[in-house]
């Protein structure tokens, strides 16, 4: 019996962010969107998402006198991906019953 | 990057570039390599000389074996400053340099305080051993090969340090210098680490 993906991580581009940020200590928003190639709107919703399931934290700060957004993975997003990672292996390599 | 439903086989897609593309991610810690390894090699080889024909180091010299570790500490300062402005993003790996290489100094700052008047010997020769074990951990924690050879090649500057004279543990300490920072150093250049 497959199980259910978990739907906040089961969507491209949230997909893409949680992958990213799971290999980094902590990135911008200018970096997650240069390299998802998405409009700063989308990101912005999709980030959201992320943040409310608590998947991971948004600070807001400045560089000098730019404002910056970083965003940085927490430990229940790191057991939401480790838990999504698995459950996609049942889906491309099912164990026969 | 919009579709919110997709196959198993377009995730693992996803994940699978974005963690390319998070591993690409430049941690510029060749520049330090290279600083640093050019640092020590200078202070060491002046050492030697100094040891060997004193009558060579004269005040400038002196002064510039000193001087070295100020430069080197405010060229490292303001490349830190310049990274800090331009990264976007920043990866685990920098933490492993960071604590590695402030455990080496934190090490070997003990070893050369606490000995250095009454034994020079002593930060002579571990300095090539300290240097090498952190090159060497920090090589196996990166997955870089070449600071892992280099590392143990440090490692074994000691063993050949403990049989000779004080002047030429100094000479192996600047060729560890050599190995151990400024081979890595231009490998990660060359690259692109």
């Amino acid at each position: 019996m497959f199980k259910n993906l978990d739907p906040v991580l089961h969507a491209q581009l949230r997909l893409a962010v949680m992958s990213l940020l799971i290999g980094l200590e902590e990135a911008e928003f200018v970096y997650l969107k240069e390299k998802t190639n998405t409009s700063a709107g989308n990101l912005s919703l999709q980030l959201d998402k992320l943040k409310k399931a608590g998947y991971i934290t948004i600070t807001k700060g400045f560089k000098g006198n730019y404002p910056v957004t970083t965003c940085k993975i927490t430990s229940k997003g790191i057991q939401a991906f480790e838990n999504y990672v698995e459950d996609i292996k049942q889906y491309l390599h099912p164990k026969p019953s | 990057m919009n579709k919110q439903e997709f196959s198993p086989d377009d995730s693992l897609k996803t994940i699978d570039q974005a963690l390319r593309q998070a591993k690409a991610e430049k941690t510029g810690a060749s520049f330090y390599y290279l600083l640093w390894g050019a640092i020590l090699f200078i202070y060491f080889f002046l050492l030697f000389v100094k040891a060997w024909h004193p009558e060579v180091i004269g005040g400038l010299l002196t002064t510039l074996m000193y001087g070295v570790f100020p430069i080197g500490g405010l060229l490292s300062y303001l490349r830190s400053k310049g990274d800090d402005r331009r990264e976007k993003a920043r990866g685990y790996f920098e933490n492993v340099y960071l604590f590695g290489f402030a455990g080496f100094a934190i090490a070997y700052g003990i070893i050369f305080l606490t000995s250095v008047y009454r034994d020079p010997v002593l930060p002579a020769i571990s300095f090539p051993l300290l240097l090498g074990f952190t090159v060497f951990v920090v090589g196996g924690i990166t997955k870089h090969k070449a600071s892992i050879i280099c590392g143990i090649l440090g490692m074994i500057c000691t063993g050949v340090s403990l049989n000779v004279s004080l002047e030429m543990q100094y000479l192996i300490a600047a060729l560890a210098a050599v190995i151990v920072c400024i081979v890595p150093g231009l490998l990660m250049k060359y690259k692109n680490v």
